[in-house]
């Protein structure tokens, strides 16, 4: 049970740990939580929430969301925003999955249609999208095309035969981030990412057939205009990241800033907080090199969209157009990306650092999409593949108290370990399909490491995002078929 | 010759005295050995909960590095499925011991993406002078997914909690992985 000492409970949901918790805090640290999510909350979470509000130039507070948990530098679920001058760049405040991130795929299909082929259709979906270790993807690139790729993300896709047009209308930042700098990516990074596109990868990575709740379809009219016009409809998700693209990138980049630091007289209380001014040439390369990883994050998942288009085309034998298969939304949920946000009485731009927290743009924020632009953005949170996933709305409160940003998914409560000690990865499968999911992973040992019960429950962790008014509950997505490496 | 530099700064207050898994051939969450041996590895379950934690100690820094190496890849493979057709050789150098153990484990990432090889025998001797330098010879194969019992797909060796020290005769590590 995690007891925050001096802790201030600002709301039913909100928790402030005030700087004087410990030296060097710069900005007071808040956590979005429920009393029973808190004492649940391992101690690193306290830990780690509170290093990131000691780092320089830190902005407002530093954020945990309801999902979190204890990570590497940051929390897992971790929100923080730092002065454009005076504050930092952080890889351990995005992750070494740069641009992880969730996709929802509709299609027209309601789940009696899906039922009786949902064996064939993981199966086909498990036979053509690449997953687990060390995994080569299906697209061949040249490295001047790799470096396309990382300049212009879901947008070299479509123009290559690998998206429809649409597409990039629906990803956040229309599908790549600019300031891409290939000449700030390594050779070795490089490497490891040309072949690796439409590649899924393993952990906590997958794609899944889910059918949405009729119980639980909160809000019919704004799902509507998100495309979910039926209490049973069929979607798709995708989770999935930069691949060892992305991870090289990071951690070549953890490496300079372990050393910039001492030039530039930084301390941080965890090595994997190590960071440099965004204003330095060290800032400034790794976030050139960064942005090249989130666009090829964004180029992935897209590429993974067309295989499973051409899964349910062949599996049902109509067109994906005729199965009206069009991108819901994308989200990133490990970025660091320049935002305009209000800091004090103002408005001006900051770095924005989400590491396990998505975007959540309310009404009228000109970054979100024009079809959806009146409402808010669509959030996508997703959660274990034996409890489901949300798709949610952003809200201008979200703007107004954590920069826009809201949780990522369900969080761990167990590690991996333990979780392979309490089931065996067959024991589950066969349980999950007497529940109606059929699970198809790349290793029985990495399904048993995903078991729901290694989860925090997902509907506390978005009913106190809810509450909070951080972002508002859409839809339950219910699982029927995952594959997972 | 394998050296055994003292002196070098401890990054980590290192491990409890206690139980570890013998290295060779074992799997993570079996076979836990009564006395600690020489070296090995221990898995760490309630750090960093999303991912991979481990313990690896040596009676030098070049066991050391074998066991680390063993560690990460227990966690990428069941060792006792690969064989060794493939032999490598790396000459990794470093300014420090722990950026040295950090690099070499980022070696064999690579390794396991760009030429899709996973290693089942690691010799690595490491010597000292301006910095550390280590070499290792290496024996595996390339992934095999209808032979080889995968497991994880280890993106990138954190800083978190990361450093090398030395307990007593022994040099000890600790090591979160990214899942």
């Amino acid at each position: 049970m995690t007891e925050v000492k001096n802790a201030k409970q600002v709301s039913d949901v909100v928790w402030e740990i005030p700087e004087s918790f410990k030296p060097g805090m710069n900005v007071p640290a808040r956590i979005y939580a429920t009393k029973k999510l808190l004492e649940a909350m391992d101690n690193g979470v306290i830990e780690q929430v509170t290093n990131v509000a000691s780092l320089p130039g830190i902005v407002n507070c530093s954020y945990a969301m309801a999902d979190a948990h204890w990570g590497y530098g940051f929390p897992i679920g971790g929100v923080a925003a730092f002065d454009l001058e005076k504050g930092v760049i952080s890889p351990g405040g995005i992750g070494f999955d740069i641009n992880c991130g969730m996709r929802l795929i509709r299609t027209n299909l309601r789940y009696s249609e899906v039922r009786p082929r949902i064996k064939e259709l993981v199966d086909l979906l498990f036979r053509l999208i690449p997953t687990g270790v060390g995994v080569k993807g299906f697209v061949r690139l040249s490295q001047p095309q790799f470096e396309d790729v990382m300049r212009w993300g879901v947008k070299w896709c479509a123009e290559n035969d690998y998206g429809w047009e649409d597409d990039v209308d629906k990803v956040e930042e229309g599908g790549y981030i600019k300031g891409a700098d290939p000449s700030k990516v390594s050779q070795q990074a490089s490497s490891r990412g040309i072949n690796q596109l439409g590649t899924l990868g393993s952990g906590n990575h997958y794609c899944e057939v889910q059918v949405v709740d009729p119980a639980r379809f909160f809000d019919a009219e704004v799902g509507k205009r998100f495309g979910l016009v039926h209490d049973d409809q069929v979607v798709v998700m995708v989770h999935c990241g930069s691949r060892g693209f992305g991870h090289q990138v990071g951690s070549d980049y953890l490496r300079v800033f372990d050393g910039a630091m001492k030039k530039y007289g930084i301390t941080v209380r965890d090595r994997e907080l190590a960071c440099a001014p965004f204003a330095s040439k060290e800032g400034g390369d790794y976030y050139g090199a960064m942005v090249c990883a989130a666009n090829m994050a964004f180029a992935n998942r897209q590429v993974i969209v067309m295989r499973i288009r051409e899964a349910f085309k062949q599996v049902f034998h109509k067109d994906p157009e005729a199965l009206d298969m069009h991108i819901v939304y994308d989200v990133c949920h490990n970025i660091a990306k320049v935002e305009r946000h209000k800091v004090g009485k103002s408005s001006r731009d900051v770095l924005v650092h989400r590491k396990g927290a998505t975007r959540s743009f309310g009404p009228g924020h000109p970054d979100v999409p024009a079809v959806y632009r009146e409402l808010g953005q669509p959030v996508i949170i997703g959660g274990s593949m034996e409890t489901g996933s949300y798709l949610l709305l952003g809200t201008k409160k979200a703007m107004e108290e954590t920069f826009g940003s809201t949780a990522h998914g369900s969080g761990r409560t167990m590690s991996r370990t333990a979780a392979k000690r309490q089931v065996s990865g067959a024991e589950l499968q066969r349980s999950m399909e007497k529940r109606g999911i059929y699970v198809k992973a790349a290793t029985m040992e990495g399904l048993a490491e995903e078991a729901g019960m290694a989860y925090k429950d997902i509907s506390e962790v978005v009913e106190t995002m809810h509450q909070a008014g951080i972002s508002l509950k859409v839809a339950a997505l219910r699982p029927i078929g995952n594959i997972k490496g | 010759m394998r050296s055994r530099p003292g002196g070098v700064k401890s990054l980590w207050p290192g491990p409890p005295a206690s139980t570890f898994i013998k290295a060779r051939g074992r799997v993570p969450t079996a076979l836990v050995a009564r006395r600690a041996p020489r070296s090995g590895f221990r898995f760490l379950s309630k750090i960093a909960l999303a991912d991979i934690a481990f313990v690896a100690r040596g009676d030098s820094l070049g066991s050391l590095f074998e066991s680390a190496a063993r560690a990460l890849t227990e966690v990428m493979v069941d060792r006792r499925t690969v064989v060794g057709r493939v032999h490598r050789e790396l000459d990794v150098s470093s300014p420090s011991v722990d950026r040295l153990l950090y690099d070499f484990l980022t070696e064999l990432i690579v390794l396991k993406d760009v030429e899709s090889l996973l290693f089942k025998e690691f010799r690595v001797e490491v010597a000292t002078g301006r910095g550390f330098r280590l070499t290792c010879e290496m024996d595996g194969e390339a992934i095999d997914r209808e032979r080889h019992a995968l497991r994880n797909d280890v993106k990138a060796v954190t800083m978190h909690m990361f450093g090398v020290k030395k307990a007593g005769p022994r040099w000890v590590a600790t090591v979160v992985l990214d899942i």
